[in-house]
């Protein structure tokens, strides 16, 4: 076993470590992400990290304008409408290179949408794609027939995927996670991306449709959060993605730094592993969710207080935030514990009491508690805190910190069998497609995020309603009615929504953030140190 | 704000329960504690009538972003036609809206049809959107200062959509909401208090109100807002009323207006034309509040915890009035730039409703439900029947978001 640091001498080493590591960089631009990003590779995104980073060394098609919100692109000069409905004829601009200064051309559009179809690419993006393309054909060295397999109302709408280069992957549609092109990717993007051991060093890659305003800037891994601010007051990185409400008090009494909304959908949630046999009474697990006192909760580990106004913390019962349309406002949040009502459902399932502890069988509990590492950024000691309210209620635990690279390789995949719960983190953009969460693992492809095999016929039938409804009141039924049989079965105990906020230095100029993508803009911003 | 500053000044202001109250928009505790007809609670009344105007104008938008113009689907039932209608009205085009009102007058909820025969009306009037005490659809109580009336619970309408429902909320009872506290703020403060304060905020193409030399004179008129003199009122009203401005038309305002109003003064050196330049106002704006904060500390002989925070409305103050500023010289990329960076001003203690609802507005004539339900959803219980409008701003959501079609969960 290790010995732990006293905290205070773990947050000075890690100041004096990025502040001397700081030197090493000179005048570039640096900020904290979450974690490094796991692949370079859209097709393969796993994470809100990836997400951002593909922005920076990828074009989509299509974009929103975050300031306007105007539906443009940099790679399109024109489009018509062909094929009566079902297809567009889109002319791609002339003159675009991608970073290795191979011309941009109609035929990584065309790819691009062959690799999303072939079966053989395993990306879940990829997968979603199949129910919406029929093919691609290359009509000209700048025109590419983009064929859908249905009149879509607004079909550019449809064209915000990233655009992958040909000539990388020798024209193979069947593209894998494990190809090189993941670590060292071409783009057309306002950068390219090197990612090294301890970081993403990203270099301004002009092109005709990009100018990039910063030469070079460096994607650290954020540890700490007062170490983040620390060094970010100290000018040592010039931005944090994410800062934690606590510190983001600190953060607006200085001159030099400024509070950037970033407009994210993110819901925090404990999934709940139903194969274990303690688990798989549903009373049990309204039990599990009767025991959190979100509240306690929410002001410790999130630094709210009750009856805060305008919180950045929101309850939630069900996978939706609650301004979502799709959120059920009749099913009530659990914002305080119930410790009787849960005592009652133990009882009822089975379980007993002896010695302060829970037994299920005559054996002691004891939960096996995993949280994504990095969560413990924005949520200091979540997970102790969750531990320490059950043990409290009689359940033994044990706690585990899971880093990104073991969530993609075993949560993601559903193999964490050997956790009891699992807290972790879900980001959306406009949609709120949650069918990948809780729809039963199959070999279609459904149920690619399902982290603990949940599988209940009526929430499937649920959500087939939802990918079939041709109205959209019909898609709101089906997930408000999804909403209430979650909230009932509980494969998550649902935490809450917590806004997202960046912090830049003042210095940091033009820096518009995207929702979702963040670096849409990338062009625009300035720094002078 | 400068002249608030003197402790003896101050200390009945920070003191009393009704700013207190208002400081946290309790509007109803504000208005309890207020208690008497006066500026206070005309300030009340006139900022709760600006946000039923503008929360009608985030319904209106939304409703014209999801069944006008060729975004109008198949299954779409022809009911939609009636919240086209009022969407049109709040707008202000009432051509538009003549040719939709009346489809209805035959719909099996007669809820609705009547609504329609109730505007086809209104139309012939001078100025439909006037309603005035007009109430019949949702009743309202008489026009009394210090209350806060609801109107009937929405949603209005249950309206048959294939094997579904969809639930609508008529704009109509927000447009009388903010009409009847437009109403009691005049009966609170008179007419020119309430037009300087009301006028900021107006449906597009609305008449400005009679504005007096006392208009904006009186300071609880602007304490606890963006507005640090009676000047800066003075220039938000003129650009208001001013669309269509070039940039020599703007240069020529703000020179005017320079010596009564900070902001004035700070956007007036970043017109130059034949530019207006959004970094030199994010600077200049920035700066302000320490300016005001050393005015205030000099006017007040030392130093105070309040001062900070009042200054601080001036930073936000700035921008805001710069978006105004943006949009009069027809300059929508600069005035988004500007919404943004006052957005992200304008939190905390500086926090104002009506901003956040006038952005969640623009948000929705952008086709951009994603925020503007995120601040909608921040404000919707700030007062009576605001909720109404989340029926809309949810249609578009799901439309838009529909339309865009392929998202995977990432944690």
């Amino acid at each position: 076993m290790k010995l732990r640091q006293p905290r205070f001498r773990r947050q000075f080493l890690a100041i004096a470590l990025a502040v001397s590591g700081t030197a090493l960089l000179g005048s570039n631009l640096a900020y904290y992400e979450e974690s490094l990003p796991s692949t370079l590779n859209p097709l393969f995104a796993e994470s809100m990290v990836d997400s951002r980073v593909h922005e920076l060394i990828f074009d989509r098609i299509y974009y929103h304008s975050p300031i306007t919100n105007e539906l443009t692109s940099r790679l399109v000069e024109g489009w018509t409408v062909a094929e009566g409905g079902k297809a567009v004829r889109l002319t791609l601009k002339k003159g675009l290179t991608w970073h290795d200064g191979v011309p941009f051309s109609s035929a990584d559009v065309c790819f691009t949408i062959d690799a999303m179809l072939d079966p053989k690419t395993p990306s879940v993006l990829g997968e979603k794609q199949r129910a919406i393309f029929r093919g691609c054909k290359q009509e000209k060295d700048n025109v590419a027939l983009v064929q859908f397999l249905r009149i879509f109302h607004n079909p550019l709408e449809r064209l915000s995927f990233y655009v992958l280069p040909a000539h990388s992957f020798d024209g193979n549609t069947a593209v894998q996670p494990d190809h090189e092109f993941s670590a060292h990717p071409q783009g057309t993007g306002p950068a390219s991306g090197a990612r090294g051991r301890r970081g993403v060093t990203f270099t301004r890659a002009p092109n005709l449709h990009h100018k990039a305003g910063v030469g070079q800037m460096s994607l650290q891994e954020g540890q700490d959060p007062l170490v983040q601010v620390r060094t970010l007051q100290n000018n040592g990185v010039q931005g944090i993605i994410a800062v934690p409400p606590s510190y983001r008090a600190d953060v607006s009494a200085s001159d030099d730094l400024a509070l950037k909304s970033y407009d994210l959908r993110s819901w925090w949630f404990a999934a709940v592993n139903q194969d274990k046999a303690y688990l798989k009474d549903k009373r049990v697990r309204q039990a599990l969710n009767l025991l959190l006192d979100r509240t306690e909760l929410r002001e410790k580990a999130v630094g709210v207080k009750p009856n805060e106004q305008n919180s950045p913390c929101e309850f939630i019962s069900g996978p939706f935030v609650q301004s979502s349309p799709y959120y059920n406002r009749a099913v009530p949040v659990q914002a305080r514990s119930d410790q009787e009502q849960a005592e009652s459902l133990l009882l009822e399932a089975g379980f007993t009491q002896a010695g302060g502890r829970w037994h299920y069988k005559d054996e002691p509990i004891t939960l096996r508690i995993g949280m994504k590492a990095s969560l413990d950024i924005e949520a200091t000691d979540l997970l102790s805190q969750i531990g320490n309210q059950l043990e409290a209620a009689g359940f033994g635990r044990q706690e585990y910190k899971i880093g990104v690279d073991d969530w993609n390789r075993v949560v993601l995949t559903g193999q964490a069998q050997e956790y009891d719960l699992l807290v972790g983190k879900w980001s959306f953009g406009l949609v709120e497609d949650v069918n990948p969460l809780f729809h039963t693992r199959n070999t279609d492809g459904a149920g690619a995020r399902n982290i603990f095999g949940f599988s209940d016929p009526e929430v499937d039938a649920l959500m087939q309603d939802f990918e079939k409804a041709r109205l959209d009141t019909q898609a709101q039924d089906a997930y408000h009615k999804l909403h209430a049989r979650l909230a009932e079965e509980l494969p998550y105990l649902f935490l809450w929504k917590l806004d997202t906020k960046s912090a830049w230095r003042s210095n940091v100029r033009g820096n518009t953030i995207a929702p979702y993508y963040y670096w849409t803009e990338f062009d625009s911003w300035k720094y002078k140190p | 704000m400068v002249e608030v500053a003197p402790g003896p000044k101050l200390a009945p202001l920070v003191q009393h329960t009704g700013w207190q109250t208002y400081h946290g928009r309790n509007y109803a505790g504000a208005l309890a504690a207020f208690g008497e007809p006066g500026v206070p609670t005309a300030r009340v009344h006139a900022e709760l009538a600006a946000l039923y105007r503008l929360t009608s104008l985030a319904q209106a938008r939304a409703i014209l972003q999801t069944y006008g113009g060729d975004q109008r689907r198949e299954g779409d039932p022809p009911e939609v036609d009636y919240l086209l209608g009022v969407a049109q009205v709040i707008v202000g085009e009432l051509d538009a809206a003549r040719g939709l009102f009346g489809k209805n007058s035959s719909s099996t909820i007669q809820a609705l049809a009547a609504a329609d025969a109730a505007w086809i009306e209104r139309l012939d009037r001078p100025d439909p959107r006037a309603l005035g005490t007009d109430a019949a659809l949702f009743p309202l109580p008489p026009v009394e200062e210090g209350g806060l009336p609801d109107s009937p619970a929405a949603p209005h309408f249950e309206i048959p959509m294939g094997d579904t429902i969809l639930k609508a909320a008529d704009p109509t009872a927000l447009m009388q909401l903010s009409q009847w506290h437009a109403a009691a703020a005049e009966k609170a403060g008179g007419a020119s208090v309430t037009s300087a304060l009301l006028d900021p905020w107006r449906w597009p193409g609305e008449a400005l109100g009679p504005v007096g030399p006392e208009g904006a004179e009186a300071v609880e008129a602007r304490f606890l807002s963006g507005w640090t003199t009676p000047g800066d009122v003075h220039l938000v009203r003129a650009l208001a009323g001013s669309d269509g401005l070039d940039l020599e038309g703007l240069q020529a305002l703000l020179e005017e207006l320079r010596d009564g109003s900070p902001y004035a003064a700070v956007l007036s050196k970043c017109v130059k034309s034949p530019s207006f330049e959004a970094e030199c106002v994010l600077r200049r704006a920035a700066d302000l509040p320490g300016q005001l904060e050393e005015a205030m500390e000099l006017a007040a002989g030392s130093s105070s915890a309040d001062h900070r925070e009042f200054a601080a409305h001036s930073g936000f103050g700035a921008l805001r009035v710069a978006v105004r500023a943006a949009e009069s010289v027809s300059d929508p990329q600069m005035a988004g730039l500007l919404r943004l960076n006052a957005l992200d001003a304008g939190v905390g203690p500086v926090f104002e409703p009506l901003f956040a609802m006038d952005m969640a507005a623009w948000d929705a004539g952008n086709r951009n439900p994603h925020r503007a339900k995120e601040l909608f959803h921040g404000l919707s219980t700030h007062a009576p029947g605001l909720d109404g409008a989340r029926y809309a701003l949810d249609a578009l959501y799901l439309r838009v978001s529909r339309d865009v079609g392929v998202g995977v969960p990432m944690h």
